[in-house]
């Protein structure tokens, strides 16, 4: 970071005329043996222009205003990682046995786990309600195109095992397919097949993977995901991602029909 | 609801409204985001402080009218995305190759259209870039407002904070528009 701090500087002083001597000659010498430092350079010409024409949108005032905005920001960090460090500071002074609200909160974390897992007990069931009839697996390509094909490729005999409910099986060759071939599809496939299984964690980490490094299938990665979710009763994290289909034109009514139920 | 009154009270420029929310899911947000996406202390603090300020835009320009969910969740989500986007930049850049190297436009379209192309994506990447970055960028190259006083206009104690951040920003605009050339190829 600080050597790349250094030679945006001093790029910067190249592109303004503003170099000394000395700095010129550092300069030419990164030039001439280092590839990264010039393909800064000519990416830093372009950046600012870019920067340039954006700005001029827009009048210095304005964006005087949006940074004396973030600047309450900041105060507001400040103020709230200064409560943190004082918490902390709290808790690292007084010794345990001596809080007089150790006994208390033990008590109230008795209450609580029992009534949380009344609670739990009867959220489970809606949930699982809630799951069987918003649930319906992913329908794979493999259906009707591969079935009864000569050619018994590892994919199509994974559709075959995916396609006929013998879902532990699909999943094995799913993640066979997989090593060879990044394919978005059996992503989709393989976490429908793991949740079908009852494998939430797997499939939870099948459609998390999904949705950071594909850019195909995200919303239906998603919307799999927040069920996984509802499944495995995060709440918090199902909502949090229902709403994030919440606009979509082929997931958003369901999306939105689910977010209501939940509420 | 209560979440309407927060909407509305910090669109009628209520900021202890805002300053409330921050402080409520802060300390839960930089723990979530540090535990379940591996984000550094700072990483996860920038990205809340960016999540607030969606928030609170989407408030001022009438995006956000109602919330089918909480605040807590609205802002979680928005945060995810942003670590989502952060991972993404991380994984596909490559800093041996040039921006002006990725072929945005068929050469046959000729040099104007492909700059011209170059620059819309740049801009656009700005405003996904967003604030503080965006407006830091902005005041730094074009307005050529100086380290101090843009520190000074921030708070900050010294003019190496705002070095700091301006280079990060730099470093994030250029990996997003890396990122927003390979999309526009493929």
């Amino acid at each position: 970071m600080k050597e790349n701090m250094y030679d945006i500087e001093l790029i910067e002083k190249f592109l303004d005329g503003k170099m000394t001597n000395e700095e010129k000659k550092i300069f030419e010498e990164k030039q001439a043996r280092n590839q990264e430092f010039k393909t800064l350079l000519m990416d830093m010409d372009l950046l600012l222009e870019g920067v340039k024409r954006s700005a001029a949108k827009t009048t210095k005032e304005e964006k005087l205003e949006r940074l004396k905005f973030y600047g309450e920001i900041l105060d507001m960090e400040e103020h709230a990682a200064k409560e943190e460090k004082e918490g902390v500071h709290l808790q690292n002074v007084i010794p345990f046995y001596r809080k007089p609200w150790v006994l208390a909160a033990a008590a109230s974390v008795a209450f609580l786990m029992v009534v949380s897992s009344i609670w739990l007990q009867n959220q489970q069931p809606q949930n699982e309600k809630l799951f069987a009839s918003y649930f319906q697996p992913f329908d794979s390509p493999g259906s009707g195109l591969t079935r009864g094909s000569s050619e018994e490729t590892l994919k199509t005999k994974a559709y075959d095992a995916y396609d006929n409910g013998r879902y532990k099986e699909a999943i094995t060759f799913f993640y066979e397919v997989l090593k060879t071939a990044d394919d978005p599809i059996s992503h989709l496939c393989l976490g429908n097949a793991q949740l079908e299984a009852g494998q939430l964690a797997e499939a939870e980490k099948t459609f998390t993977h999904m949705v950071a490094n594909h850019s195909d299938l995200v919303t239906q990665a998603k919307w799999y995901l927040a069920l996984t979710y509802l499944k495995a009763n995060k709440m918090e994290r199902a909502k949090a991602t229902l709403w994030e289909i919440s606009n979509s034109s082929t997931y958003g009514e369901k999306a939105n029909k689910l977010l209501k139920e939940l509420d | 609801m209560r979440e309407s009154v927060i909407i509305e009270e910090i669109k009628n420029g209520n900021k202890k409204e805002l300053a409330d929310i921050y402080k409520a899911y802060r300390n839960e947000f930089v723990n979530w985001a540090t535990n379940h996406y591996t984000c550094s202390y700072e990483e996860a603090r920038d990205i809340y402080q960016s999540s607030i300020i969606i928030f609170y835009d989407n408030i001022i320009k009438d995006k956000l009218q109602h919330l089918n969910g909480s605040v807590k969740t609205y802002l979680f989500a928005i945060g995810k995305n942003k670590i989502l986007e952060l991972r993404r930049a991380d994984k596909k850049f490559t800093p041996d190759l040039a921006i002006d190297d990725l072929d945005v436009v068929d050469i046959k379209d000729g040099e104007p259209e492909r700059k011209e192309l170059q620059l819309q994506i740049i801009q656009n990447c700005l405003e996904k870039l967003g604030d503080p970055c965006r407006t830091m960028l902005e005041l730094y190259y074009f307005h050529e407002m100086g380290l101090p006083e843009l520190a000074e206009k921030l708070h900050y104690k010294n003019s190496d904070t705002a070095k700091n951040l301006k280079s990060r920003c730099l470093q994030r605009l250029r990996e997003l528009v890396t990122i927003e050339m390979k999309n526009h190829i493929s």
